[in-house]
């Protein structure tokens, strides 16, 4: 028994210096010297490759889809490791904002360089969070030869939400938020909101949305102002307009209000997240759903979703909702994060893509910029992806000022769900 | 061991009065030996708290502006969202619970002489993480799942529509069912133990002098019970009441629980929404531990001695 306590003591004593010896062997350390930060502003292409040469990149995603992961991992791994020797560390994330939240956490802690994220797969609220913060890297893009593949007056790329993008967002993917419904079972789709009510009424429980503020249920939200109160264009400005949202936000809480009997499970319920939804459909529990195209065509592709579904667009309201990469200012290595973000811009990693048997994500190059052959081999693509997509982008309008979706979210809970 | 200290307090040998009577007078070093514990709790989860407070009061992160605020807690509890979801997350923290807590003593008391396979039986659920736990609960009982088909294919329901919905539901049956599932075999192994620890003899004795199997169970039994009853319904309410991904996964759209009202602010693109988020943390850690604490203290008879008291006086 004592030789016991005595052990017990001896090692509460060692661990009580050992901790003392810690905390003074901390103090007595020099304070480390700033690391040199890269100044996108005079820096050359050639002198970003050499800096990321045998570096590591944490590229910071959304690692909710298979084919998205398998696209990171198999395609763009290889090319950085056989073009820059670069090694890629995919960072999978359920949403996006929790990366915001990571470099946000970090730069609070004091860690201004040195963070655990290089790269981010981001766009509208998310950027905007960060700018608001000032906590992105750049402008960085002018430095990429990949955006010389752009038109750089498109607003589609120029502007994120309403806010101009000014070089700190490297254009990504290309995302059309539609309609999808399973033609076996809907023999006319509605072509905006009246008709699609009417719907909802003929076939009690069969249609649905996303719950709100989750991403997709956020979307959802915004066609339906655009298509219940006289198009896009009213929005459009960079700066939120609150006369305007007082005089029409009625409109779509009446809207949804009138919707929700005949929703899904009569409304009580929703999906909380996007998989969920497409499982609905796929199980044949709705028959009609808003999606954004790549989950479509990969659906239609895996044969997860019935392959009697098509995409159609409500002319006016559906959104055409590109993303972007950006580099959060504490990013360890942002020449690496500048050669990533380069290779999904290039041509080749947007031809990749958008293959629908790769991922299907349309791309946001220009094809008049591409070289001949090219272009054709991108029409060849578009030849084989499973939806009309040329037709439907001519029926998208972009997304507006994000502070429009948080009215929507307050609007929704409090008057729609609640 | 603590219960039979309990009963028979005249068991306690001369020495332990002895290091009783001297509790006050603590040698220096005993404060030192025991710094390594305290500073890694003080540090990593008093310091945490303290950080989490200094921004819901304004006084640091990126939208501080330096002055204390009340405004994160005003704006927390003003919200009707707020007193709707704490109703919610109180009601499902307490009714698994107590559900779980009742068929657990009985589940106990009939395995009590089972073997060890019955231990085993309660162990099996233990090491399967939560949400497998929801995937399975969603396979089988949502309006598509295995339950639901079986019961089209066999013509007692017309289509998927007539199934009654037990996930996402407003009741939120769906998270009652997999807490229940969850925690009825943690309760029971917990009891079990407890329950072999309990010596045969008093109940025995009590029968011996004519109480009937109801009236040892209430009088022998359950008093010898209650630590353990205590302490495992101790932790399945803090557990449940602060659980984010079963109510987020399987809960009501409508309201939502704290913890989910908490990860939805915390995650809301609005930066000055940050502070209200980390004011709804700390108010879910206050409500908590208060419950904790009045439960302890109820748990440990004090107050109905005291009626008791000033009763008979």
């Amino acid at each position: 028994m004592s030789s016991f306590v005595l052990h017990r003591r001896r090692f509460l004593y060692l661990s009580a210096a050992a901790c003392l010896a810690t905390v003074a062997a901390g103090c007595d350390r020099p304070p480390t010297s700033p690391t040199t930060r890269l100044d996108p502003a005079t820096l050359t292409w050639d002198e970003v490759v050499e800096l990321a040469r045998g570096t590591t990149v944490n590229w910071a995603m959304w690692g909710g889809s298979d084919v998205i992961n398998r696209f990171a991992d198999g395609w763009v791994a290889q090319q950085l490791q056989q073009q820059y020797e670069i090694t890629l560390n995919r960072v999978p994330i359920n949403d996006t904002v929790e990366a915001v939240n990571k470099v946000i956490g970090e730069v609070q802690a004091g860690l201004t360089s040195g963070g655990s994220i290089d790269l981010i797969w981001i766009n509208g609220e998310n950027f905007r969070t960060l700018r608001q913060g000032d906590l992105l890297f750049g402008p960085f893009t002018q430095v990429l030869p990949a955006l010389d593949s752009y038109d750089p007056d498109d607003p589609l790329i120029t502007t994120d939400f309403g806010l101009p993008v000014e070089g700190y967002e490297s254009p990504y993917t290309g995302s059309l938020y539609v309609m999808a419904a399973d033609t076996a079972r809907v023999t006319t789709q509605p072509q905006n909101f009246e008709e699609l009510l009417d719907w909802a009424i003929a076939n009690p429980g069969r249609f649905t949305y996303v719950a709100p503020p989750a991403f997709d249920g956020s979307r959802f939200l915004l066609t339906a102002l655009y298509g219940l109160t006289g198009g896009y264009e009213q929005y459009a400005g960079n700066e939120f307009d609150e006369a305007l949202w007082e005089q029409n936000s009625s409109l779509v809480a009446d809207y949804l209000s009138e919707l929700a009997p005949h929703l899904w499970r009569g409304g009580q319920t929703y999906p909380p997240t996007q998989n969920r939804l497409l499982e609905l459909f796929a199980n044949g529990e709705i028959w009609m759903m808003s999606a954004f195209t790549p989950n479509i065509a990969e659906g239609i592709t895996t044969g997860q979703l019935p392959s009697t579904t098509e995409a159609f667009a409500l002319p006016g309201s559906s959104l055409n909702d590109p993303s972007f990469t950006a580099i959060p200012t504490n990013a360890s290595n942002p020449a690496a994060a500048m050669v990533l973000a380069n290779l999904l811009s290039s041509p080749e990693g947007q031809l990749e893509k958008f293959k629908p048997e790769v991922w299907g994500s349309p791309p946001l190059v220009d094809r008049d910029r591409l070289s001949p052959d090219l272009k054709t081999q991108f029409d060849q693509v578009e030849a084989d992806y499973g939806l009309p997509l040329q037709a439907l982008t001519e029926d998208t309008v972009p997304v507006v000022n994000a502070e429009y979706t948080t009215r929507l979210e307050q609007l929704w809970e409090t008057q729609v769900a609640g | 061991m603590t219960i039979l200290l309990q009963t028979n307090p005249n068991n306690q040998d001369d020495r332990n009065t002895e290091e009783q009577s001297n509790h006050w007078a603590i040698p220096w070093h005993a404060y030192l030996l025991v710094l390594p514990a305290v500073s890694l709790i003080a540090v990593l989860f008093g310091g945490g708290l303290v950080l989490a407070f200094l921004q819901s009061i304004g006084l640091m992160g990126l939208t501080s502006t330096g002055a204390v605020s009340l405004d994160a807690y005003q704006q927390a509890l003003t919200s009707r969202q707020f007193w709707q979801s704490l109703g919610l997350s109180l009601y499902i923290a307490l009714t698994a619970t107590a559900i779980s807590t009742v068929l657990s003593i009985g589940l106990a008391l009939l395995l009590l002489r089972a073997g060890r396979w019955a231990s085993f039986a309660c162990q099996l659920t233990l090491p399967i993480p939560h949400l497998v736990g929801i995937a399975g609960i969603l396979l089988l009982l949502s309006p598509s799942g295995v339950l639901s088909r079986v019961l089209v294919h066999l013509g007692w329901i017309s289509s998927d529509q007539d199934f009654p919905l037990l996930v996402n539901d407003r009741a939120n049956l769906g998270v009652m069912l997999h807490f229940l599932w969850k925690e009825i075999p943690f309760v029971t192994l917990i009891l079990l133990a407890v329950l072999r620890g309990i010596r045969p003899e008093y109940g025995m004795q009590a029968r011996a002098l004519g109480a009937s199997r109801w009236k040892c169970f209430w009088t022998v039994t359950l008093p010898l019970l209650r630590p353990g009853i205590i302490s495992a319904s101790l932790i399945v309410f803090g557990f449940v009441f602060g659980s984010f991904e079963v109510p987020f996964l399987l809960g009501s759209t409508f309201p939502k629980t704290l913890p989910v009202l908490v990860y939805q602010a915390f995650t809301d693109l609005d930066l000055n929404q940050r502070s209200v988020a980390i004011a709804l943390g700390l108010l879910l850690s206050g409500v908590s531990i208060s419950l904790i604490a009045l439960y302890l203290w109820l748990g440990s008879g004090k107050p109905f001695r005291r009626v008791m008291r000033r009763a008979q006086g």
